[in-house]
């Protein structure tokens, strides 16, 4: 057992012989591909908007200038007054994509309608709150499919409250099939690894043991899912059960180093508002451990509620309601008394964001890569906004930042206007920059709804 | 028609006839009695659904006949199915995220449950069965919640005999035991409710015996059957409407049965927003956290109280001049008098309460931190009550204006004219959502009652078509009035039956369930039948009972 197991397990109180791992002995043979680059995506997700020049408000988010960013660029001039110099220490590894448009109508709730466009480029059934749900996977599960040793499910994480007006809606394995996520990173960490205090011989023994109950139980999911009169979804869910079974058999030890280790164990409590960041940053710790250890390759992190309802202290300063502050008034609707600077609170929001997002490119960098200078280098980072603004919520000018370049595969130091154009295109083009092809071995670039104008971002993508 | 429905449920207790028919079919030689309907079409249905964590944590305590829940469903990966209700098993799935707090929880009951001799006894309800085959055969039965065949009796000793081998520091006769328990709470037989019969009758599958114990424990205990429904079930005592009204009766008087009927009213009403509310204590002074709970409880209480004690139906739900609440509740209500943390009846005499719309709940959670909501009080309503389905709004509506600092106007009339009559917004707001958001303009986004709104006057007349079939508008001023108008409607009997059976059948209405609501909802309006009542009816109902042929694709 390794000193970060020790430190969790001690937290936890020594609840280990509940929690065997044993993942040091189990096969490694899908994983073992040392002849195939491994590439990762995560994706990140903030709400409510950005201070950009739209709907009235002024520029505070991107850089004045298209073209080529350097360090000193972002930092300097007006450049440093916008929130994307946050990310100044990045600039040759980062993409800017300005002006991406989400397709499909926002009828009632631009938040709710536009979560789930999001990564799947697909309509939805509409509504407000958490009904609306996307009729098509997400680029996520795509990746996994492809990337994943066995198909194994991508990790899901929300930093946020589970009863809530909208609560996740970014990851969603098939039509209306909506990914739960998880809250609590020591959850998370738990999952992966398991946890176990167990002599090695005692670890062979439950390994075997839930080898034979997996048996047993994927027996039973054939026989059931065999049976002719189930319908499609029922057998795609059980076929989803089958997929988990055979995952859990793939884990393997590795650990998280020990300071990351005892900030996940201190989290009690991770859908308060007041651990709000630290949940994001400690998601992005047990994420980019998990790309590390070739757990999982790809992840997603819906940071808020669809309309993030987090009270940010910023400064010093505890804010008003983040949405409050995207409405300008102290209301969740349309009228009510005026938050006094609130585009000014609502461009250090998009700072704070931009600052959360630095902390997972710093965690990526930190890990070696076996083909780059850095496991981040072997990553799409990707940081989205699903509005586009405060006021009116609008959803044809969405922000992407993508950092790491996925392994050469995509052209970074670079800012973009996407002109409008629809976000399938930059979902096709992150998808192929980290690997995943259609059938017939060329591009994706026909991911989301087929309505949609097919292609990829040939002026980024580095690849054919 | 109260007489005419007491009938009605006493022929149906005494014909026993499989399917069809008007409350349970009346004698086809009675002319005093309706024609039979035909058979109720079932609507579609998973027929693998899943058990969501509250169904599992009340399973694996009645499974392992624990002394209290283990409280570990509260550790897993969120459900989230976006339904109105959390109780449709066919949009919930098993991923590797949660196939791993099944497989984690699975080995921590199965220690728990055969920690010891004592602890194995508890297991088995007192005595343990000599004989791995014998434990394992009563282990699945209660873990499949139906007779296990031969065969799976057979991988399940087969596997409980490796236990020597795989923990062979475990006492041989409680590590049999635990292994079997690992994979039974793992089995998808355990966690699924699987209904794999498939003979048709009259056009319909009917389900088995035990699929149907199944669908009743789930529906009105969200947990497993208990040892009287697995009788019912093994003797073929369900397979009559007669005996399926007489477990729904007994299963209704179980203290479970109020949870259910609370659960269902949390959900519908949107109790959960109540613990968001906050609201500016300088505007508000009478609000503090602990309102939140109180809230609550004044609903839940007042629930319960019509429901269970009163044995009264949904227009006494929405016009009931009276309600329970605490100290913090009866403060709101301006009551002096009343102290602590239990809610106590409080009497509304002077016509200005009456209901679930006029109590704190509803009124707070549909309104802003400063201001009344009327829009979202409107938009509820149309919803979640009266299930008008009202068409989407247009692209890109721009927020109200604030308020001009320099014009002083109700929010009456703010929405109109931004909304009201000659603007874009006219066909929705002006025919549906702005009257019925209007009548509550006396409760201010406290609930607190108010004579002036921004100190004029407040108009809260309205009128609104109830009646789809016909031109007349019906007229009413204030909240209790238009309660009054809405427990007399069609459409919300119609929506509130329509809501009962998304939740009770754990799917949305089908078309063809549409006169089963109609009917219902006829009679929920016309004679204020129990809430009770009408659950009962839902669950003896052929669509309740059975599967539709078609495969759904």
């Amino acid at each position: 057992m390794s000193f970060s197991r020790r430190l969790i397990l001690k937290g936890l109180g020594g609840v280990t012989l509940s929690f065997p791992a044993l993942t040091s002995l189990l096969p490694r043979s899908a994983w073992a591909q040392p002849a195939t680059r491994k590439r990762f995506a995560m994706f990140v997700r903030a709400g409510n908007g950005i201070v950009q020049n739209s709907g009235g408000d002024p520029e505070r988010f991107w850089p004045e200038q298209l073209g080529a960013l350097t360090t000193d660029g972002l930092r300097t001039g007006v450049n440093g007054t916008r929130a994307t110099s946050e990310l100044a220490d990045y600039a040759s590894r980062l993409l800017l994509i300005k002006n991406v448009r989400l397709q499909f109508a926002r009828n009632q709730c631009g938040h709710a309608e536009a979560l789930p466009q999001m990564l799947t480029a697909a309509p939805h059934t509409g509504g407000t709150g958490n009904n609306p749900r996307a009729r098509g996977q997400s680029i996520d599960w795509r990746i996994a499919q492809a990337n994943n040793a066995a198909g194994a499910a991508p990790l899901t994480f929300m930093a946020g409250p589970r009863q809530t007006y909208i609560a996740e809606g970014l990851s969603w394995s098939a039509s209306e099939m909506r990914t739960p996520a998880e809250r609590s990173p020591l959850n998370a960490f738990m999952r992966l690894t398991g946890l176990a205090a167990a002599p090695p011989e005692v670890q062979r023994l439950v390994v075997e043991r839930r080898k034979s109950v997996n048996d047993f139980v994927r027996d039973q999911l054939r026989e059931v899912s065999g049976k002719a009169q189930l319908s499609a979804s029922d057998k795609r869910r059980l076929t989803l059960h089958l997929d988990a079974v055979r995952d859990t058999e793939l884990r393997m030890t590795c650990d998280l180093e020990p300071m990351q280790a005892t900030q996940v164990r201190a989290i009690s409590n991770p859908e308060s508002n007041d651990v709000r960041p630290e949940v994001v940053r400690r998601f992005m710790d047990v994420a980019a451990w998990a790309f590390h250890c070739q757990l999982n390759t790809v992840a997603t992190l819906q940071v808020g509620e669809g309309n993030d309802q987090t009270q940010y202290d910023i400064n010093g300063t505890r804010y008003p309601r983040f949405h409050w502050i995207s409405h300008r008034i102290y209301a969740d609707g349309s009228s009510g008394e005026p938050i006094p600077n609130a585009v000014e609170l609502h461009h250090q929001v998009d700072r704070l964001q931009l600052r959360l997002f630095k902390y997972l490119l710093d965690r990526l960098a930190s890990y070696p890569s076996a083909y780059s200078a850095t496991l981040l280098d072997d990553c799409a980072a990707v940081w989205v906004n699903d509005l586009g603004n405060g006021p009116p919520h609008a959803a044809d000018n969405t922000p992407w930042i993508i950092a790491g370049g996925a392994g050469g595969n995509l052209r970074t130091g670079l800012h973009v206007d996407h002109q409008r154009r629809t976000n399938n295109l930059v979902l096709n083009t992150i998808a192929s920059a980290v690997g995943v092809r259609k059938a017939d071995g060329t591009l994706l670039d026909d991911f989301g709804d087929p309505s949609l104008t097919r292609g990829v971002m040939s002026n980024v993508l580095t690849v054919t | 028609m109260r007489f005419l429905l007491a009938s009605l449920l006493v022929l149906s207790a005494c014909d026993g006839e499989v399917f069809g028919g008007l409350l349970g079919s009346g004698r086809p030689d009675d002319p005093a009695l309706p024609p039979p309907l035909p058979v109720e079409t079932p609507g579609p249905s998973s027929r693998v659904p899943r058990l969501n964590h509250a169904e599992y944590e009340n399973t694996v305590t009645d499974f392992l006949r624990l002394p209290a829940k283990p409280n570990l469903a509260s550790t897993f990966v969120t459900d989230s199915t976006g339904s109105t209700f959390d109780t449709n098993g066919g949009l919930l799935s098993v991923d590797s995220t949660s196939w791993a707090d099944y497989q984690r929880a699975a080995e921590q009951l199965a220690v728990t449950a055969t920690q010891d001799q004592a602890a194995l006894a508890r297991t088995f309800g007192g005595t343990v069965p000599q004989g791995l085959e014998a434990q394992v055969r009563e282990l699945a039965r209660r873990a499949y919640r139906r007779p296990p065949t031969d065969a799976e009796v057979s991988a399940l000793v087969t596997l409980g005999n490796r236990a020597a081998t795989l923990s062979p520091t475990v006492p041989p006769a409680l590590g049999g035991p635990r292994l079997v328990l690992e994979a039974l709470l793992q089995s998808p037989h355990f966690l699924y409710r699987p209904e794999l019969s498939d003979a048709v009758e009259k056009r319909v599958m009917p389900l088995s015996g035990h699929e149907l114990a199944n669908r009743l424990s789930y529906a009105l205990w969200h947990t497993m059957p208990d040892d009287a429904l697995f009788a019912a079930a093994a003797s073929g005592e369900l397979s009559t409407k007669e005996g399926v009204a007489t477990q729904a009766r007994r299963m209704l008087r179980d203290p479970r049965a109020q949870d259910t009927v609370a659960s269902f009213h949390d959900q519908l009403l949107q109790l959960q927003k109540v613990f968001d509310v906050t609201r500016n204590t300088t505007l508000f002074p009478e609000f503090s956290t602990a309102l939140r709970q109180s809230m609550a409880a004044e609903q839940r209480t007042f629930v319960r109280h019509v429901i269970f004690d009163q044995s009264q139906g949904l227009s006494t739900l929405l016009t009931a001049p009276y309600t329970f609440g605490d100290a913090n509740v009866a403060r709101v209500y301006g009551r002096a008098g009343v102290t602590g943390t239990t809610p106590m009846r409080l009497e509304f005499t002077d016509g200005r309460r009456g209901g679930l719309f006029t109590q704190l709940a509803f009124l707070t959670t549909n309104a802003t931190s400063t201001e009344t909501d009327p829009i979202h009080r409107g938009t509820f309503l149309n919803f979640r009550i009266l299930c008008t389905g009202l068409p989407p709004p247009p692209n890109n509506v721009p927020p109200l204006p604030g308020e001009d600092p320099t014009m002083r106007r109700t929010m009456r009339d703010r929405i109109e004219s931004f909304t009201g009559r000659g603007t874009c917004g006219e066909g929705c707001h002006s025919t549906f959502i702005n009257p019925l958001g209007f009548a509550f303009e006396h409760y201010d986004a406290l609930g607190r009652w108010r004579e002036q709104d921004k100190g004029l006057p407040i108009d809260d007349s309205g009128e609104f078509l109830f009646d789809f079939s016909s031109d007349t508008k019906t007229r009413f001023e204030g909240g209790v009035a238009l309660s009054r108008e809405i427990a007399a409607s069609q459409l919300a009997h119609g929506c509130y039956v329509e809501h009962w059976l998304e939740y009770l059948y754990g799917r949305p209405m089908a078309e063809s369930e549409r006169p089963l609501m109609e009917r219902l909802g006829s009679l929920s309006r016309l004679d204020d039948v129990p809430v009770l009542r009408l659950v009962e009816e839902l669950l003896v109902s052929d669509a309740f009972r059975a599967r539709p042929v078609e495969v759904q694709p």
